[in-house]
């Protein structure tokens, strides 16, 4: 907060500004490219680029906010049991600003390092958050899946990790690598915008 | 032209409050709580004004309670206590954990429905601008609800006009593949040069100034919106007593 120079009244920093401005973005980019390739028939979601995205340009804080609203409005659309799996926002946030961090970014391979590293951390949640809260139910193609496990004699709990953990690898490496594809081909003008976009692909802000 | 329902027309914090009480109450309920629950929810989300939640959140819950089913009734421990019924065995215990566990899911659909259909966003909106922080939460959900609308039309736009150029979306996994770039691509870029816009708009109009700001149509607080937000309250309070004594 800083006073303004003409009123005197508190006035809200850059930082709040920057969440209203990009997490309504980011959240509608989470929603429609899911639906987008929904409607493609691949067997990817593609839900947290948004939340990426956010977190990529505006920092953590950003995308914490942006995977938080997401889930929230997922949640008003189909129902509150869907905020259960809002720790798996945060941790790809973490994931993502650790990724920026280490210029993970810069190469198709780092972004696909970074994404599988994310697979394996968000599906094992989501499998734990699953199978304890939900029986194993969640989302019609995972539960296909363990379905088809459990009739092949495997333990509901270990379905439901195999099953996480198989789309989650493919969803997040696609996700990463998607993310890293679209962040060198953004305009130079509109990178130099948004330092750590510029560190997440390894360059620097000098000439 | 109808008259809307209570909820509807009650303070918008009621129903929101019913809707997360209701949501506490179907997690920390047991077993035949839940399905008392589940009915008794149905019944006030009627009785509210918000019939079409029901029809809603069953085509919600048909799916999971489906593979509720398949998983716990059909392929669950029916080795050991199946009970053979058209050919297959059925384990009992695994249907009751299935039934309890589609109400617990169906009484938590019914209550964000009831949330979302009967809560207007503008009334919201007045009702909390006495407080400039939670104003601040709620104008970003509204904010946020109406840009997925938008980018949604845009995406339409984007698809049609690739089509236009060529751009098939059928065929194997790796055409469909190559067409994400530029179906996504353009939608990605111009979601941050929507940002930019939005944020000198935004700081223009004083948008996040932390100032009180005034209703336009202040929104009285009826002693009896108040009565059933703090029965909601005081339920869930006892139900979170009952589960630690237990």
């Amino acid at each position: 907060m800083t006073p303004s120079f003409y009123t005197g009244e508190r006035r809200p920093s850059s930082a709040a500004s920057h969440l209203f401005s990009l997490v309504p973005a980011a959240v509608a980019v989470n929603f429609v490219i899911g639906r987008l390739v929904a409607e493609l028939g691949l067997p990817v979601y593609l839900d947290t680029v948004g939340t990426m995205l956010a977190t990529v340009l505006g920092g953590v804080m950003t995308g914490v906010v942006a995977g938080l609203v997401s889930q929230l409005l997922a949640g008003l659309l189909s129902g509150y049991q869907w905020l259960a799996f809002a720790p798996i926002q945060l941790l790809i946030v973490l994931v993502t600003w650790w990724a920026v961090r280490a210029a993970g970014f810069r190469s198709g391979v780092r972004a696909l390092g970074w994404g599988l590293l994310a697979g394996v951390l968000g599906g094992t949640m989501s499998a734990v958050i699953s199978a304890t809260l939900f029986g194993g139910v969640t989302a019609t193609g995972v539960t296909a899946i363990v379905a088809v496990l459990r009739h092949a004699g495997v333990a509901l709990d270990r379905a439901v990790l195999i099953a996480s953990l198989t789309t989650d690898l493919l969803d997040k490496a696609v996700s990463f690598l998607l993310l890293a594809l679209l962040l060198r081909a953004l305009p130079r003008r509109t990178r130099f915008r948004f330092p750590s976009a510029i560190r997440a692909i390894g360059e620097s802000l000098g000439p | 032209m109808s008259a809307p329902g209570y909820f509807a027309a009650a303070h918008p914090f009621t129903p929101i409050a019913f809707s997360a009480a209701t949501a506490g109450l179907a997690l920390l309920l047991p077993g035949d709580g839940v399905l008392l629950l589940a009915v008794l929810t149905a019944i006030a989300v009627t009785a509210g004004g918000a019939a079409r939640a029901i029809r809603h959140g069953v085509l919600l819950v048909l799916p999971l309670a489906f593979f509720l089913v398949l998983l716990h009734g059909v392929l669950g421990d029916a080795s050991t206590a199946g009970v053979p019924i058209l050919g297959t065995a059925i384990d009992p215990a695994g249907l009751r954990y299935a039934a309890v566990q589609g109400a617990r899911l169906l009484t938590m659909i019914l209550a964000t429905l009831t949330a979302a259909y009967t809560t207007d966003p503008a009334r919201l909106l007045d009702a909390v601008s006495g407080r400039p922080a939670l104003w601040r939460v709620v104008s970003l959900l509204l904010v946020t609800r109406d840009t997925v609308r938008r980018f949604r039309d845009r995406a339409g736009e984007i698809v049609d006009a690739q089509r236009a150029r060529g751009l098939r979306l059928r065929g194997s996994p790796w055409r469909k593949v190559r067409a994400l770039r530029p179906l996504l691509f353009p939608l990605l870029l111009s979601a941050l040069v929507d940002s930019e816009t939005r944020a000198i708009g935004l700081e223009s109009r004083g948008l996040l100034t932390m100032r009180q700001r005034t209703p336009l149509a202040p929104r009285l607080d009826r002693w009896h919106d108040r009565l059933v937000r703090y029965a909601a309250l005081a339920a869930v309070l006892a139900a979170l007593a009952w589960r630690i004594a237990r």
